[in-house]
């Protein structure tokens, strides 16, 4: 056989018993840090739990409700690209911007030098 | 018409273009959601790293080649699972026995094949659709579904080495997933 082939196989055979939680600690090691590294053996992890829960009707998918939260955690940060102004303005990073507190420390030394100013 | 790549995808969603986000979901989520709940065997847990996947994903694409989109999102993925197991939160789900009761033994690692059946007309299918199997896929199934056999113990019990019943497993697995989509057609 391939050794493209055996590999492929050995590593779908693997993810099985790392999904049911029967390899032995230093066998689960050794699989948990090539998941790390090598996408082959993440696809057959995937592929493996996929077969498993499929087996009694379609397999479960996430609930979509994450996407939104996804969207939004995304759109209050760098991505996508707005005009400055829009992110200056934006609610989440006026709050937080580092130049609003140096402004308003400024101001505020300012106006303790110069009380007529008040 | 040929597949927009990642690549593709990623500009038009910098662009602010929200249907190649969608796009995105819809290409890497089920695997990626697969992976994660290999890992935690959890499916609350499963799903935060889900979430926590795709937004540290895509906010930190500087250097990342766009190319290889999905292997990053794996390997954000990856240690999102790692994070969360080294917190070692704890596991909800009971064990499932056959006939459809809970005991409060070791958390199944995955829900079995039953525990999923939630109606009896579904377990009733399944029951049905083994019986189309070849003997040696339906017998390791069973006794793995049935009788929460571990493989080792299955292997031992067909008197065949460990990776002949984890390649029957594999092979039984393959066909009940067409057999089930022939009958859901």
């Amino acid at each position: 056989m391939p050794d493209d082939k055996r590999t492929a196989a050995d590593l779908a055979l693997q993810a099985f018993l790392y999904a049911s939680a029967e390899l032995d600690d230093p066998e689960r090691e050794v699989f948990e840090r090539l998941l790390g590294q090598d996408q082959a053996a993440r696809e057959a992890l995937a592929q493996a739990v996929q077969l498993t829960l499929s087996a009694a009707g379609p397999a479960p998918r996430p609930d979509p409700a994450y996407r939104r939260c996804v969207r939004d955690r995304l759109t209050g940060g760098l991505t996508p690209r707005r005009s400055w102004w829009r992110r200056l303005l934006g609610r989440r990073t006026y709050r937080g911007h580092p130049l609003l507190w140096a402004g308003l420390g400024a101001a505020a030394a300012v106006r303790r030098a110069s009380p007529a100013l008040g | 018409m040929a597949e927009v790549s990642d690549a593709e995808l990623l500009t038009r969603f910098r662009g602010g273009d929200d249907s190649a986000l969608e796009a995105l979901f819809e290409r890497h989520e089920t695997p990626l959601f697969y992976f994660l709940l290999g890992i935690l065997r959890d499916t609350h847990q499963a799903e935060d790293a889900l979430q926590e996947t795709f937004v540290r994903a895509l906010e930190r694409l500087d250097g990342v080649d766009p190319d290889h989109l999905r292997g990053w999102l794996f390997t954000v993925a990856y240690h999102q699972a790692m994070l969360l197991k080294r917190r070692g939160v704890p596991q909800q789900r009971l064990a499932v026995r056959p006939d459809g009761g809970q005991t409060d033994g070791p958390a199944d690692p995955l829900p079995g094949p039953l525990a999923q059946a939630e109606r009896e007309d579904d377990a009733q299918r399944l029951r049905q659709l083994l019986e189309q199997l070849p003997p040696a896929q339906r017998e390791v199934i069973r006794q793995r579904v049935y009788e929460g056999k571990k493989f080792r113990e299955i292997a031992e019990t067909l008197n065949c080495p460990l990776n002949t019943a984890l390649a029957r497993m594999h092979e039984g697995l393959k066909r009940l997933r067409l057999l089930w989509g022939d009958h859901h057609a």
